[in-house]
């Protein structure tokens, strides 16, 4: 049953002192006398400012006593009468106001004049409210001092009674409360702040759970400043099955089992694991890396339906603290261990130290021209929905690698080695050939977005090979946009802006993805001639239950609309967020609840090529 | 030798009975002014240093103030005056704690009558300061002209903050939504 607010009074106010409250009462009466007695022999005055009165006996009126109460806390009055219309207000008023006693005519009008123009209303609201309920009120509201100072001023509103039980006027009570009201705020933002933290900490959080590649390349940063260690990648075949995504969980587990603890683990691309371990030589991490790669392949592994058997490869190098090599260096190192030890037949590769740049550099350019040419990818399409109409207008064209086993699967390794080897212009041109050449044969769409990478946007070339293109397919540009991704690496702006200008010239629009994360920033709404903003998926995974992606996304939109930007939301994944972008004024959605991303019917699909390309090129020269 | 038997003056005398029904008031009614105070401030440090400074005065002027009706009037009035004042020297030192306040949450309903007291002042203190003053003191039994003049108010805002302090302490009980397995009160 429930118990309610009388019960917990009548319980309160059966309350008789016990034994230890009256001892204590005791004690601190004899603790009062004693003070008292010591502070008569030193002759301090006990009185002070303390007003001796009864304040049962002498009572003179509302008005006195209200005005005397002010006093006595150091607060200003302002009393209106209502049979005269009068205002006046105490002199502790006037230095609230910041105004020397007198100085001011005191009205009505110069009472509102001294009141923040933003709160005057507010104050008018809860006197005439206070006035014509009968009721007692306070509210905190700003005076603007001489200067433009600004202070905040908490206000008690009064209602007096006459005689005759009738209200007769008016009587605030008012005290300078900025310093509290500054630390509320405060307090207010700390909190708010220590929210968002904690949030984002939790989501980083170290030690346990696994990576994935961009928290593990993180992760290597980390432990390259902090000293020695190895990094060792395991591949395995075959990937996918029915259900990749939980093999590729069920393996990781299984490693991670038996890695160190302190060890960092991640899932780096399909079927393909990172183990980081810090402060170890390069003889136990070998034997250590050599019985994972060696258990996994005795593991029978149950993902789906059918037990699966693995083959495994292990490659691994060795780091020291202050190692010219970046996180991606040591990751393509290990990644080209391992496709070595299994080109070899062994079972593990391990490198005493990061190779050489110029050496790495050479073999990865030679790899990803060769996925190039071998046809080592695919294409997908990703429908896109027009907030406005609520219609599908446009496809996303997007690329997948080939594995080995000639499956299509996230491109996102090869291009972060692309990118880092400066070779993206060689995939970002395979993929126009045949993108152009779907888009020409395929039904009318009246759109497709095509992604370009920003290192590739410096190319010189660029210009002319799009043009080439697009003749060679008769494509009308018009219904071309460009994604330009990792806008961080654009490192020729003159070349970039220059492509980008008659790009748009042609007819091509122009948009910029991942807006909001990593290096993309406000100045090129500014400064770059770009159609389209797709908003970074991390604002709009939780968009729904997040009121501060909610305040992040609401600003780029603004943004954007202000200098004749388009929007678009990645990663929608439900009905509710697409009606809350569409609110913001989002111009398009894409994501799974819009359509996943679907193979392209006649593109380029299986090349069993593709594994000797990876065998071949991989042989040391 | 002689011993002379020291002569007992009335000023003498008086200034016994003066101590010790100064004592007797103070035994009888601290625990409550602290409480009163409480009510209002969740610093009990500040309070008891209030509630001190208070009586130390009053002990100083206890001739004439226990001849006051209600001797515990003044004190109650006395003592508020010293806490908002120390309260308002903390923040123009900027000493006030940035920490935030913990929300004083109860799992169960009170089992005792302490227990309920201290619900109660944890309820008021999240109420407008005099909201809190004025209801602890009806609570008490004080008639709305008295609270009117102890607290220094107009007689019609008693009777409002009175109303308002009862509906939102309602409120915090009904949020904090105590059930007793027990049936009947």
């Amino acid at each position: 049953m429930t118990v309610d607010l009388d019960d917990i009074l009548a319980l309160a106010a059966s309350h008789k002192p016990t034994v230890f409250e009256r001892a204590s009462a005791s004690r601190n009466t004899r603790w009062v006398q004693q003070q008292y007695t010591r502070a008569k022999a030193d002759g301090r005055d006990l009185v002070g400012d303390v007003d001796l009165r009864d304040p049962l006996h002498g009572d003179t009126g509302e008005i006195r006593r209200v005005t005397r109460a002010a006093q006595l806390a150091k607060q200003g009055t302002v009393r209106w009468d209502a049979a005269t219309g009068e205002l006046t207000w105490s002199d502790e008023m006037s230095l609230i106001f910041g105004r020397a006693p007198g100085a001011v005519r005191q009205t009505l009008e110069s009472l509102y004049g001294l009141t923040h123009p933003d709160d005057a209303h507010r104050v008018r609201a809860a006197a005439s409210s206070a006035w014509r309920e009968r009721t007692a009120t306070e509210l905190t509201c700003r005076v603007v001092q001489p200067a433009g100072i600004t202070r905040w001023v908490h206000c008690y509103i009064e209602v007096l009674t006459g005689d005759d039980a009738e209200p007769t006027g008016i009587i605030g009570t008012a005290q300078d409360v900025t310093e509290l009201e500054l630390a509320r705020q405060e307090r207010d933002r700390r909190a708010r702040r220590r929210a968002i933290v904690e949030q984002a900490s939790g989501s980083l959080a170290p030690g346990d759970g696994l990576r994935d590649r961009t928290g593990f390349s993180d992760e290597i940063d980390r432990a390259r400043r902090a000293g020695t260690g190895v990094l060792v990648v395991i591949a395995t075949e075959p990937q996918g099955g029915t259900d990749p995504e939980r093999l590729s969980q069920v393996v990781a587990t299984f490693i991670m089992k038996l890695a160190r603890r302190n060890d960092i683990c991640g899932v780096l691309g399909p079927g393909e694991f990172g183990v980081l371990m810090p402060d170890i030589g390069l003889r136990p991490a070998t034997s250590l890396a050599q019985t994972m790669v060696e258990k996994l392949r005795a593991q029978l592994f149950v993902a789906g339906p059918h037990g699966l058997r693995l083959d495994a490869w292990g490659g691994l190098v060795r780091f020291e603290a202050h190692d010219e090599s970046s996180s991606i260096d040591l990751l393509i190192d290990a990644e080209s261990a391992w496709r070595h030890a299994k080109q070899t037949g062994a079972t593990l590769k391990a490198l005493p130290r990061p190779a050489p740049a110029d050496e790495r550099q050479e073999a990865w350019r030679t790899r990803v021209r060769a996925a190039v040419a071998g046809n080592g990818f695919t294409l997908y399409t990703q429908p896109i929905l027009d907030l406005r109409l609520n219609q599908i207008t446009r496809q996303e064209i997007l690329l997948r690698t080939l594995n080995d086993a000639g499956n299509p699967v996230p491109p996102s390794p090869l291009l972060d080695i692309a990118e880092h080897v400066d070779e993206t212009l060689p995939i970002d041109l395979w993929v126009m050939d045949n993108a152009f050449e779907l888009i020409a044969q395929g039904p009318p769409t009246p759109h497709y977005q095509i992604n370009l990478s920003g290192r590739s946007l410096g190319e010189p070339g660029l210009l002319g090979r799009v043009q080439d293109l697009l003749h060679k397919h008769d494509v009308d540009p018009r219904r071309i946009t460009f994604e330009i991704t990792e806008t961080a690496r654009i490192d020729n702006r003159a070349e970039a802006m220059h492509f980008a200008g008659a790009i748009r010239e042609l007819g091509c629009q122009l948009a910029l993805d991942d807006f909001g994360a990593a290096y993309s920033s406000f100045m090129y709404l500014k400064s770059f001639p770009i159609d389209l903003v797709k908003i970074d998926g991390a604002f709009i995974t939780d968009i729904v239950n997040s009121p501060t992606d909610q305040a992040l996304v609401r600003s780029i939109v603004e943004a954007c609309q202000a200098h004749g930007v388009l929007t678009a939301a990645e990663y929608v994944r439900d009905a509710a967020t697409i009606e809350l972008l569409r609110g913001f004024g989002v111009d398009f959605a894409q994501g799974y609840e819009v359509g996943p991303p679907m193979p392209i019917a006649g593109a380029p699909a299986t090349s069993g090529m593709s594994i000797e390309f990876d065998l071949r090129i991989d042989s040391p020269a | 030798m002689t011993v002379v038997e020291p002569s007992v003056t009335a000023a003498e005398r008086r200034l016994v009975e003066l101590d010790a029904s100064f004592e007797d008031f103070c035994r009888e009614n601290i625990v409550a002014v602290e409480r009163f105070l409480r009510s209002q401030c969740g610093d009990r440090e500040l309070v008891q240093e209030a509630v001190q400074e208070t009586l130390i005065t009053a002990r100083d002027k206890w001739e004439e103030i226990s001849g006051y009706e209600k001797p515990l009037a003044w004190v109650y009035k006395t003592a508020r005056y010293k806490l908002m004042n120390e309260q308002a020297r903390q923040r123009r030192e900027a000493t006030a704690t940035l920490d935030e306040v913990p929300t004083d949450r109860l799992a169960a309903p009170p089992a005792d009558s302490r227990e309920a007291q201290e619900w109660l002042l944890r309820c008021l203190r999240r109420l407008p300061e005099r909201q809190a003053a004025v209801f602890a003191l009806a609570f008490e039994g004080w008639t709305d002209p008295e609270i009117a003049r102890i607290l220094g108010m107009a007689d019609n805002t008693v009777r409002s903050y009175k109303t308002a302090a009862r509906k939102r302490l309602k409120t915090l009980a009904e949020e904090a939504g105590f059930t007793t397995p027990t049936a009947g009160r």
